[in-house]
């Protein structure tokens, strides 16, 4: 067995037993508006809030929504890669399959990537995400997220010649993916807990290195 | 640097925690356990890299390490770094290169290198280098000083770019610095064809090696191996490879080292490294040849192009005895060191 497999599985191990004494007061909960599953299935129940936030390496992120009728949630996030490629977003999410153990949303959001650092550039994105969640039980739930994003990245040259400096902009595309999967514990009937592992691949052929972060996901009624 | 040790020793972890156990150093090839040397690696300090250089190499990170390339770069391009993925790759000796190019890749100076040679020196050697921007005026010094690293820092050879540099091959100017080599018994590894770095020299009298013909000519004590074999790196091609082979075969004291050009930036389709070790074998040229790579670039380049250089070896019909004298037989005959047991 790889290595990083092995101590994956013995921290899964090691985190339920810990979780355990914990996991049985949250019995009794409602299944379908518990804070994790309307972060990772994705949306909240009318009238509902829930928030997210998730360190690791490289992502941290914070994620706030509020549910509206008809399924629909607005959210607002921020995640940022290492402090040195950041992405504040808003976003809009629609429930397309909400059963009480099932959940599958589809969302888009629109946003600004900030990049820092001797690879600093700047420009407007838009990504599509899917999640998907489904309870194992009353305290476990494992869940996906897939996100495409296409930032249009803007370049300012600035030319300084004998008659003058001329400036120009120009722009050009590029596209992440990052797919998540990972599992979601319940803390209690309005906290969860989550760690994720994040499949990443970005700026086109740039080879990427796999990441992972612990979450917390919280939340109720205002 | 704004992050901080607690962040680059994380960073370490993170680059050695998903490493298999350390490799019992050396290869097997055909059954038969053979020694290796990496007779092409740097050493190196952020700071000292030109800003453009410095993007053109995070660019080359994987993500996220190309976020944070002074970390990345810290823990890769010290002697440890280098020392470990060197393990990882089983090679028993590498050899450090100081570089001289403010202008282009930056400065590893002699001294940097002595520091990180001197972090395991059983396996660690160093080439030293020079300064050759104000040649008019401190050739004298830093010829002394090119003999000092030698004579009294230990130093096994001399590195020189001239398309790092910005000199010609054909600069008789420099020819000091061949005749200097030469009698310290020092072999001096040359860079020959394109560079992929901005602000390089492209035009051939600084990348085609045929310039340098009259220097070897000129200076027969003294040993030139031909870094890259003249690769265009810009166009990913063979470059002026025959000029290289040419050269082998009608001088003793020229050799021939293919770091870096069958990498898979340089060779995405993994047919032009193949060739150049089919050229060689073919030219009768094997004995000439030491294996680089041109590391450790990122995390695991070190092991990634020796398993890429054996493969081109073995599809190219390179004997187990042939194999043995690129990978370390070679480089020991030539440097005068003892040979490497596996």
């Amino acid at each position: 067995m790889h290595r990083c497999t092995g101590r994956l599985l013995v921290f899964l191990a090691g985190a339920g037993f810990v979780l355990h004494p914990t996991v049985r007061a949250a019995e009794g909960a409602s299944l379908p508006e518990h804070p994790a599953f309307d972060m990772h299935g994705g949306g909240s129940k009318p009238g509902s809030w829930a928030g997210g936030m998730q360190a690791g390496f490289p992502w941290q992120a914070v994620h706030l929504q509020y549910g509206l009728e008809d399924g629909w949630t607005p959210f607002v996030e921020v995640s940022s890669a290492l402090l040195q490629r950041n992405e504040p977003s808003i976003g809009l999410a629609l429930r397309w399959v909400d059963r009480p153990r099932v959940r599958v949303t589809g969302e888009v959001l629109l946003g600004w990537q900030v990049q820092t650092g001797v690879l600093a550039h700047s420009g407007p994105s838009m990504a599509l995400r899917v999640r998907a969640a489904a309870w194992v039980g009353r305290r476990i739930m494992p869940y996906t997220a897939w996100t495409t994003r296409h930032t249009l990245l803007i370049d300012r040259t600035a030319l300084e010649t004998a008659s003058g400096t001329e400036t120009s902009l120009t722009a050009g595309p590029r596209w992440d993916a990052l797919g998540v999967v990972g599992v979601a514990f319940v803390l209690s009937p309005r906290v969860g807990l989550e760690l994720g592992v994040e499949y990443p691949r970005t700026d086109g052929s740039t080879v990427t290195l796999p990441g992972v972060h612990l979450g917390l996901q919280f939340g109720g009624r205002p | 640097m704004r992050h901080s040790w607690p962040v680059i020793g994380l960073l370490s972890l993170l680059m050695n925690a998903c490493s298999s156990e350390p490799a019992e150093l050396g290869i097997y090839v055909q059954g038969q356990h053979l020694a290796v040397v990496d007779m092409h690696l740097h050493p190196g300090e952020w700071s000292q890299i030109p800003p453009d250089t410095q993007a053109f190499l995070a660019s080359r990170f994987p993500f996220p390490l190309n976020l944070i390339p002074e970390i990345a770069a810290s823990v890769t391009l010290s002697g440890e770094g280098i020392l470990g993925e060197m393990d990882k790759a089983g090679i028993h000796a590498g050899v450090l290169f100081a570089v001289y190019a403010p202008q282009t890749v930056g400065i590893a100076s002699n001294e940097l290198v002595g520091e990180q040679v001197a972090v395991d020196p059983e396996r660690l050697y160093g080439l030293a280098s020079l300064r050759v921007d104000r040649w008019n005026t401190d050739a004298d010094l830093e010829l002394q000083r090119l003999e000092e690293a030698i004579t009294t820092y230990g130093m096994i050879g001399v590195k020189l770019a001239h398309a790092h540099m910005h000199f010609r091959m054909d600069d008789a100017r420099y020819f000091g610095i061949y005749e200097l080599a030469g009698r310290l018994g020092a072999p001096v590894y040359l860079h020959t064809g394109t560079s992929p770095f901005p602000g390089t020299s492209r035009e051939p009298p600084y990348t085609d090696p045929a310039y340098l013909e009259d220097a070897i000519a000129q200076y027969p004590e003294t040993v030139f191996i031909l870094g890259h074999l003249g690769y265009d790196f810009e166009n990913h091609a063979l470059g002026t490879l025959e000029h290289c082979l040419r050269l082998a075969r009608d001088y003793p004291n020229v050799y021939l080292e293919p770091s870096a050009l069958g990498s898979v930036g340089s060779d995405p389709e993994s047919v032009n490294l193949p060739k150049v070790m089919k050229a060689i074998r073919d030219a009768g040229l094997v004995d000439r040849t030491l294996y680089g790579s041109d590391g450790p670039q990122s995390p695991g380049f070190v092991n990634t192009y020796l398993q890429r250089t054996v493969t081109a070896m073995t599809a190219s019909g390179y004997t187990v005895n042939e194999v043995r004298a690129v990978l370390a037989d070679n480089f020991t005959r030539i440097f005068h060191l003892p040979a490497i047991q596996p």
